[in-house]
């Protein structure tokens, strides 16, 4: 490889690790902010996210750049290929840290409000997840990622076990209706966060072996 | 930060185990897909590969041209390892490699070019169209008109247009200004370069510009109708618009005709090819479809040279 496109993929790399400490904050943000009622917290994680739009913008046009004038193949290709496809995935997780913070800010104002205990447990696994995926992309680490495809499946498990309690609390009249229905919300974009974590640690496993391995859990 | 104020992570360890406790069914959905890496066993010396045709690719009822173990010896030294590859009609084969590990050697090789070179010898069997071409009863007159050359500097007759395409039809014996008529137009068609010349047929061709000649010479190759077309680096010597309508043109001929180029531009090769062969000091490394080639090689040297970690 000349010097040069390792430099190219070097800098690549490094603004993606920029661009995923910065996803990861606001999702601990937002969760923290659900957590501990704070509205400010939420509203920080709100306007934190244009941060990000614009790392993802810069990532893309360095990745584009390199597809272009450098021509690189092999892993070098499915390396910047790939980078293209998680800086989508990270930005759409930090779009959902904003869907959960925006939900939080009504939330925080309710006197009595409670977040559920599975919420937490969820909110915990998908942090863990995202702290995994996080770790598996910038080392490279297949093994990580392997471990973050199952993870997936506890966040799955979760999602629907407080569906399922929310229903019930629904019907016997429980709490408000849009308690339940953020609650429900919250839930769901957590469970995106690890539905797109699965998708990065899926192209982890293409750098490494060339194999997309997309859908072959599903069959 | 945040974790601290909510349950400690070994709740999700253990609530892992305790989901997959619940969900025997899905045991086998939970485990992580097997993913086996594809072989990348380094390769102690290039000697050790023998061949590597990818058993998808080349149907044995489409091979035109198919190697059995060729070596090609300059007096002692081994030039070519015992290659063996198949090639399917109608398809763009290229072979790429460092200087001097062997590519331009096997491409002379499919219409015995190097019979030429003193102390060169061949041995094993090179089948084109079923029929060994290393047998002594070949024709090699008539064996060239089937596998043309293009060679990497254009090299055109010191002669008209017309009558650089009409030179080897007129060997074989067509002579009828009709006919001959015909093929030269014919030809330069094929060639993408009627409409540019249809005017000039009668002036040197000398004075055509370098991607014109070079046209010219693959347009002079098909007029003795061959099945095969090999070309030897055909683009080295020319512009970027002059490449590109030779890049172009191979693709519109792989309808009619069987190519093997042998470049160092890998761009190239990934651009014009259906197949890639990779050669390594005499050996080929890896032959596979150019798509998989490029995105996911198989053995590591390939890797290596492609994504120009060595070579």
């Amino acid at each position: 490889m000349s010097h040069h496109l390792n430099d190219l993929l070097e800098g690549l790399r490094t603004q993606v690790a920029r661009m995923t400490t910065l996803v990861l904050q606001a999702v601990e943000q937002a969760c923290e902010a659900l957590f501990t009622a704070d509205a400010k917290l939420a509203q920080e994680t709100i306007v934190m996210d244009q941060r990000i739009d614009e790392e993802e913008v810069r990532v893309e046009k360095s990745a584009i750049d390199v597809l272009a004038l450098q021509q690189p193949a092999a892993v070098d290709l499915r390396t910047v290929a790939t980078i293209i496809k998680v800086n989508a995935d990270f930005e759409r997780i930090a779009d959902c840290a904003v869907n959960i913070a925006q939900r939080v800010l009504p939330l925080s104002q309710l006197p009595n409000y409670e977040p559920p205990s599975d919420l937490k447990l969820i909110a915990n696994t998908v942090l863990l997840t995202l702290r995994d995926t996080i770790k598996a992309f910038n080392l490279q680490d297949e093994d990580l990622a392997h471990r973050v495809l199952k993870s997936d499946d506890v966040v799955d498990a979760l999602y629907h076990q407080i569906v399922q309690d929310t229903i019930c609390l629904m019907e016997t009249g429980g709490q408000e209706a849009n308690v339940e229905l953020g609650n429900i919300m919250i839930a769901k974009n957590l469970e995106r966060i690890a539905d797109h974590c699965t998708n990065i640690a899926e192209d982890v496993i293409y750098i490494h072996t060339g194999r997309i391995i997309r859908h072959l859990r599903a069959v | 930060m945040f974790l601290k104020v909510l349950e400690p992570p070994r709740v999700v360890h253990t609530l892992l185990k305790v989901v997959e406790a619940q969900r025997p069914m899905s045991r086998v959905a939970l485990q992580p897909p097997s993913v086996s890496a594809a072989p990348r066993a380094h390769l102690p010396s290039a000697s050790a590969i023998t061949t590597s045709t990818p058993p998808d690719m080349v149907n044995p009822a489409d091979v035109l041209i198919e190697s059995r173990g060729v070596s090609v010896f300059y007096a002692s030294h081994e030039a070519i390892k015992g290659a063996s590859l198949s090639m399917p009609r109608n398809r763009v084969i290229a072979m790429i490699g460092p200087s001097g590990c062997g590519k331009s050697t096997f491409l002379r090789s499919i219409n015995r070019l190097n019979d030429l070179i003193p102390g060169c010898r061949v041995s094993g069997q090179l089948f084109i169209g079923g029929q060994n071409i290393y047998e002594p009863k070949v024709d090699l007159v008539a064996l060239r008109q089937k596998v043309g050359l293009v060679f990497q500097k254009p090299n055109p007759f010191p002669k008209s247009i017309y009558d650089n395409i009409a030179y080897g039809p007129r060997l074989q014996g067509v002579n009828r200004r009709s006919d001959l008529d015909g093929i030269v137009e014919d030809c330069l068609r094929k060639a993408a370069l009627w409409e540019e010349v249809k005017d000039r047929l009668v002036t040197s061709a000398l004075g055509m510009s370098g991607g014109q000649q070079q046209r010219l010479c693959i347009a002079r190759a098909l007029a003795t109708r061959p099945t095969v077309l090999l070309m030897d680096e055909p683009c080295s010597a020319l512009d970027p618009i002059a490449t590109t309508k030779i890049e172009d043109l191979i693709t519109e001929l792989r309808a009619n005709y069987t190519i093997v180029i042998v470049t160092h531009n890998m761009q190239q090769a990934a651009r014009v090819s259906d197949l890639t062969a990779f050669f390594y000091m005499g050996s080929l490394v890896e032959y596979n479809a150019t798509s998989a080639m490029f995105t996911n090689p198989m053995q590591k040297q390939t890797e290596d040279y492609i994504t120009g970690r060595f070579g």
